[in-house]
């Protein structure tokens, strides 16, 4: 008998098709473990509900914030207005302090932050690198991470000229 | 505010930002802002924090909007950019030695009248988010993904850039961590 303690989850939050979920229910029928954990789970479930901050309960407006850090600025990318030649080093600046980075919160990643769930589905080949295949997954473009060390980098070529060109 | 305009999908409304119309922006930040503060405060606990992340990740949607591909997911999109503010943050904030969401940064709170729900249920809550805290960074993402945000599972992956099989795994183990952490609670004296 194959228990199905691995799919509660999902069958609580009906996420699974219909072939897994009678299989789950017709376990659970016969299986006194999985009918217990599958109650505990519930519970667990259900008290999610209290902790939740709603998207109606924020009243807060983002707007004039928001509007004084972007007004003025351009929205389209501005490595892609740039030369190739700016392009091409920028580029080799910016790997190359993304390969510092990925060594040093690679080394951190043993200590500080081995409480991170690093198991499940990308491996920990430094924070950084990380962060990078997550955005290229989904994206299949420039990652976040990338575009905001990009970002740094421009802020500071941006205060070594006193201003963007 | 003026006039809403729900009817402009936000794919055009990203256009419009990239091609620097202000008010398709401000569009975007109204429709989503909620949604998005929201969902950090369920990750960082901390309605101050949470603003600030918000503020900036629509700053970041502002920048990138050139960049953003009009596939009709600007949610998983917007989310994850938030998602990736977040963890930097609490990864900063675990290197200083704090924790991401100790007790007496417990402020969520406090935007919602203890009189109202009850003391009792507002103790729970806080136990509650206390134990969320607690689950690793990328269980806690999808949990809060999916069981506050209302996110289906392709949506959760779309966002984490994992596949199904993924997301399944982070929420089943972080739910089952969540129990064995709240029945340790009750435990306690
Ligand atoms: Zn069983």
């Amino acid at each position: 008998m194959k228990h199905v303690t691995g799919m509660l989850a999902a069958h609580l939050g009906g996420e699974l098709d219909p072939a897994r979920a009678g299989e789950v229910e017709a376990h659970l029928a016969a299986c006194e473990g999985c009918c217990a954990e599958a109650a505990r789970l519930r519970a667990t479930w259900d008290i999610l509900a209290t902790a939740a901050v709603p998207p109606t309960a924020t009243r807060a407006d983002l707007w004039s914030g928001v509007q004084a850090r972007t007004t003025g600025q351009a929205a389209a990318g501005w490595f892609f207005g740039r030369s190739a030649t700016a392009r091409a080093s920028l580029a080799v600046a910016t790997l190359a302090l993304g390969v510092l980075v990925g060594r040093w919160t690679g080394t951190l990643g043993g200590t500080a932050v081995a409480d991170d769930d690093n198991t499940d589905d990308s491996s920990l080949a430094g924070v950084w690198l990380q962060d990078s295949t997550w955005d290229d997954q989904a994206s299949g473009g420039l990652s976040d991470s990338w575009l905001a060390l990009a970002e740094v980098t421009d802020s500071r070529q941006s205060a070594g000229n006193g201003g963007t060109k | 505010m003026g006039q809403q305009r729900p009817d402009i999908d936000d794919d055009t409304l990203m256009a419009r930002t990239a091609a620097g119309e202000e008010a398709a922006f401000r569009l975007l930040v109204d429709r989503w802002q909620h949604d998005v503060l929201a969902f950090l405060i369920n990750m960082t606990g901390s309605r101050d924090d949470a603003e600030d992340l918000a503020q900036e990740t629509f700053v970041r949607v502002f920048r990138q909007a050139g960049r953003y591909r009009a596939e009709g997911k600007f949610r998983p999109w917007v989310l994850r950019i938030a998602a990736n503010l977040a963890r930097s943050r609490g990864r900063r904030a675990r290197l200083l030695k704090w924790l991401p969401l100790d007790t007496e940064r417990h402020d969520v709170a406090s935007n919602t009248p203890a009189a109202d729900r009850g003391i009792e249920a507002e103790q729970t809550a806080q136990v509650v988010r206390a134990a969320i805290a607690r689950l690793p960074e990328r269980q806690r993402q999808a949990l809060v993904l999916h069981r506050f945000q209302g996110m289906r599972y392709t949506e959760v992956a779309e966002t984490m850039g994992t596949s199904l099989a993924g997301v399944e795994s982070l929420i089943q183990r972080a739910l089952a961590g969540l129990r064995v952490d709240l029945a340790q609670e009750d435990e306690r004296p």
